[in-house]
């Protein structure tokens, strides 16, 4: 790493020069990262650096501290690279320290700098349909997202994981350091507040979509 | 009560996930604007993890320690302004000097001993006080003339001259 004189200067080359596409594994690159390689490091960092991201918003509700909490999160990967072991992937531990520094940096209930939905609002503008439907559709995210607001941090961190991030129960027991069966019932407890939450809601009627599972275990 | 333990049915469940999913869809699309510069900078200064504010207790700590802090100093600085003339202690060998004045043409000195002192003389005795005459210090200085303990006080001795 640049700036680093402790990291010594060795930049061994990587198999491709774009380190966004490195094919290496996660143990590789940070094996090679600890012998100084600057790419193997960068590879790292985009690989997680955008579901990292998303996971601190969603915790945090502002786009800037999440941005604050990736940085921090690979510093402190950085620093502890000499001690990683990862067997195929760093991103349970990735998650777990973002997962704790979103939580300490999360605004205190009735103050929030920047909501969640007001987040997706430059997002909703590109959406297809009339200006009512996609207003219609941002109320329904606000209604929802609130809802999920209501969860406590365990029940909430496994609904964001899950179906924000998109990682398997047994990623997310790594991650929570639980078994999976502990991370199945958290899932079904939250989603059956969700619906106790949401059903009186007039505007919820959404169809089922198909591409999901049932049990939403993948 | 009974509601909230039932299972959700798959329809039930389906909707439910898809709402979420609905929810987050924006969400899962934004990416993040920083780069690993920005890491490497973080690491460079050692600033990693929020700026914490500072509790409300913590302050009133700070500025109760502050407050201690500066009572002290002043406590000090003034008790070594006080103890600056360096007034001696008396220490009952010889009997200290409170005034010399000159009344009728008759020098008059007043001096006192500590009672406790070993040498302090008995207050019913004569007082034979070697003191010396700064006047003209050649010369020894005539008797006593009385010595008398004062309520409490050292032993003071009137010297005339």
């Amino acid at each position: 790493m640049t700036g680093s004189p402790e990291r010594g200067q060795n930049t061994a080359r990587s198999p491709t020069s774009d380190p966004q596409q490195d094919p290496r594994n996660d143990r590789q690159l940070v094996y090679s990262a600890r012998l100084g390689d600057e790419r193997a490091f960068d590879a790292l960092f985009y690989r997680y650096r955008d579901g990292i991201f998303r996971l601190a918003v969603a915790i945090t509700k502002d786009p800037r501290t999440a941005e604050e909490i990736v940085v921090d999160t690979f510093a402190r990967a950085y620093r502890a690279l000499e001690r990683l072991e990862p067997d195929d992937s760093l991103r349970p531990w990735l998650y777990r320290v973002a997962i704790n520094e979103s939580y300490d940096r999360r605004p205190r209930r009735g103050y929030t700098t920047s909501p969640l939905e007001d987040a997706a609002d430059d997002l909703v503008a590109s959406e297809d349909g009339s200006p009512a439907e996609r207003a219609e559709r941002a109320e329904l995210r606000r209604v929802v997202l609130e809802a999920i607001d209501t969860l406590g941090p365990k029940h909430r961190t496994v609904v964001i994981l899950h179906y924000l991030n998109e990682l398997s129960l047994a990623e997310i027991a790594v991650i929570a350091e639980c078994p999976v069966g502990t991370v199945k019932s958290r899932l079904h407890y939250a989603l059956r507040h969700l619906r106790t939450h949401l059903s009186p809601h007039p505007g919820l009627r959404v169809e089922p979509r198909g591409s999901r599972g049932a049990t939403g275990i993948r | 009560m009974r509601e909230r333990r039932r299972p959700l049915s798959l329809g039930e469940r389906l909707e439910t996930e898809a709402l979420i999913d609905g929810a987050f869809a924006p969400l899962r699309r934004r990416r993040a604007s920083v780069g690993p510069t920005r890491v490497r900078a973080a690491v460079r200064w050692g600033r990693v993890g929020p700026a914490r504010p500072v509790p409300w207790a913590a302050r009133v700590a700070r500025v109760s320690e502050l407050a201690m802090a500066v009572g002290f100093s002043v406590f000090v600085f003034a008790g070594s302004l006080a103890s600056a003339p360096g007034e001696r202690v008396p220490t009952g060998e010889a009997p200290e000097m409170l005034e010399v004045a000159v009344v009728d043409d008759v020098l008059v000195r007043r001096a006192f001993w500590v009672p406790e002192a070993p040498s302090a003389p008995d207050a019913e005795r004569p007082l034979v006080v070697p003191l010396d005459d700064h006047l003209d210090p050649s010369k020894p200085l005539p008797a006593w003339i009385g010595a008398q303990p004062v309520g409490g006080q050292p032993l003071v001795a009137f010297i005339v001259r």
